[in-house]
């Protein structure tokens, strides 16, 4: 029975299991490696994509500039039409001038406010930034959002050790566009708190965050702070997106009438 | 040779040790995927009670994610280096939203590669140690290791075939993992998901996640390719266990050591990031399926094949030195 039945199967499988997985494994080490050679090409082409993109913009001098600089909020992730902040103002604007304006929309979605400082300080979009008559920055909401892995104990220092690498960030940021661009409106978008009621602790630090956030806007010159908690406090069913953390539609209208109200002479 | 390697075989069968593992498999898997269905269940329930509709709306959300997607291709600052990341989500998407899957149910394919994910650290190597542990040393708690070497072939060859056995069993072992975990979940789940599209060869390029070489597969290649990692993983399991085994006369203490050494394994990871020689340990590198899923490396300079050559070596060494002391060894029973 063994030596006629189970024997012959047994050995006939595992020689034919053995060379599928050794195949496979083989395959795998190789998917790997491939990841591994080519990082320098990366780099380079990175370069010449962004220096072509540089020469594209420049051009007309005499419109409204408006820069938006900063992460997924500032790109207008989960608006359904698409317009984010920097469409909503300048149609707010529309209505009652009618100046052209012409919007550029440096935001990465996904980014802190580390890579804000590296994408500017690589001087790629300086005579954008130089001809800008607003700039828009909306960052931060990533820097915080990585705390959410840690655990409750280390909460608290990461937190304080997140927000000063933040606020020297930040204040870099504004620096960097300073040394280009001594006049122009900037305005930062404070932080609004996308979690419902349950977490207290987390509503806590956004609080602490934008506290931190005003301090540094007011110690600036000519930088205004927009503030969304407020806004968005009784009102998350409709001014988040189907996501429930990015704004809605809605929620960026708000944000760019706020943003309307507290730059503009409305009345 | 052949006959030797039969006689192994049989002496592994006979035990019943396949059967006690195929048990256990079917216990925790069952057990598993029933949470995991029941998981699903509550989550599902949970998103109808906060979107207002009656029906959660999730081809709504994915829509939308995608438009998102496609608006961030066209926007020239998005670096290059997120591109392919984006263009592997919308692929993903595109076969959700077009085969009306919802991207969170669970799959069999799915819940077949997540099990060995998780137990490729733990539960597999406690599998391999109830299936070897006793290979040589059962010989001598038995006393039947006096039998076995009066036989008139070379004490290596006995070794060898024992070896031998041992890879067979458990490479049908790691089949029966991947067979079990597959149909059992499919009882719970009610859907294979063996063409969904599957991303993997991120690599992490100083502390980024670079997603440039992504290469799509559809999900079973990647639980191939997933479990050929994880029958690596026990064959080099499987010659450190037969070296405990040679070295240590009785069976109990062979699970024992086997057992603490993947324990305290556990432990030293967290000492990884400041004690550099941890990572030379073979529990360190046992898991090797997270290389693939892109989640982030434990520390600078492992990689798969980093592992893979420390696993290798740990595994060439343990076989030499078992030989070793397998052939000179006195046999006072």
């Amino acid at each position: 029975m063994f030596n006629k039945i189970i024997w012959p199967i047994l050995s006939f499988t595992s020689i034919a299991l053995v060379i599928i997985f050794i195949l496979g494994f083989l395959f795998s080490v190789n998917i790997d490696k491939g990841t591994q050679k080519d990082t320098m090409d990366i780099t380079k082409e990175k370069d010449t994509f962004l220096d072509t993109n540089d020469k594209s913009t420049e051009d007309e001098i005499d419109n409204l500039n408006i820069v938006i600089l900063g992460d997924s909020i500032g790109f207008g992730i989960g608006d359904k039409s698409n317009k984010g902040i920097g469409i909503r103002y300048k149609e707010l604007i529309s209505k009652e001038e009618s100046n052209n304006t012409e919007i550029s929309n440096f935001s990465v979605p996904g980014h802190e406010s580390i890579d804000l400082l590296t994408l500017i300080e690589k001087n790629q979009n300086d005579s954008t930034i130089l001809k800008a008559d607003i700039i828009i920055i909306s960052i931060g909401g990533n820097d915080l959002n990585h705390l959410e892995f840690q655990d409750t104990l280390s909460l608290d220092i990461d937190f304080k050790e997140t927000i000063k690498s933040y606020k020297e960030n930040l204040q870099n940021i504004i620096n960097k566009i300073r040394r280009i661009n001594k006049e122009a409106q900037l305005a930062i978008i404070g932080l609004y708190d996308p979690y419902p009621q349950e977490e207290t602790q987390k509503t806590r630090l956004i609080l602490q965050w934008n506290y931190e956030t005003v301090l540094i806007a007011n110690l600036n010159y000519k930088i205004a702070y927009i503030p969304t908690y407020e806004l968005f406090k009784y009102h998350l069913d409709s001014y988040l997106s189907s996501d429930e953390f990015h704004p809605s539609g809605e929620g960026y209208q708000v944000i760019a009438q706020e943003l309307f109200d507290i730059l503009n002479d409305t009345y | 040779m052949i006959s030797l390697i039969q006689n192994e075989v049989i002496k592994l069968l006979l035990k019943k040790k396949i059967i006690l593992i195929i048990l256990l498999l079917l216990i925790f898997i069952s057990l598993f995927s029933y949470g995991e269905n029941y998981a699903y269940n509550k989550n599902i329930e949970r998103l109808e009670n906060l979107s207002s509709d009656l029906n959660y709306d999730w081809k709504n959300l994915a829509t939308q994610r995608l438009s998102d997607l496609h608006r961030r291709l066209d926007s020239p600052y998005i670096p290059e280096e997120g591109i392919s990341s984006i263009e592997i989500e919308i692929e993903q998407l595109n076969y959700f939203i077009e085969n009306n899957i919802n991207p969170i149910t669970p799959s069999a394919a799915k819940f077949s590669v997540e099990f060995v994910e998780q137990g490729i650290l733990m539960f597999i190597p406690l599998l391999i140690v109830i299936l070897a542990a006793d290979l040589v040393s059962g010989e001598f708690s038995s006393k039947t290791i006096k039998i076995l070497l009066t036989r008139a072939v070379p004490r290596w060859k006995i070794l060898l075939s024992k070896f031998i056995a041992l890879i067979m069993i458990t490479t049908i072992m790691v089949f029966i993992i991947g067979v079990l975990s597959t149909v059992v979940s499919f009882i719970f789940f009610q859907r294979w998901g063996f063409n969904e599209p599957v991303a993997t060869g991120f690599s992490l390029i100083q502390g980024r996640l670079n997603s440039d070489y992504v290469v799509f597969l559809k999900r079973f290649q990647y639980m191939i390719l997933i479990y050929s990692l994880t029958w690596f993983v026990s064959i080099v399991l499987a010659s450190i266990t037969l070296l405990i085994s040679v070295l240590v006369n009785n069976s109990a203490s062979a699970i024992g050591i086997l057992m603490a050494a993947l324990i305290s394994g556990q432990f030293l990871q967290y000492f990884l990031s400041d004690w550099t020689l941890v990572k030379y340990f073979f529990v360190t590198n046992l898991n090797l399926t997270h290389y693939f899923t892109g989640s982030y490396q434990i520390i600078e300079g492992m990689s798969l094949n980093f592992s893979i050559i420390v696993l290798c070596l740990w595994a060439l060494l343990s076989l030499f030195i078992s030989f070793i002391i397998f052939n000179r060894e006195d046999v006072l029973v």
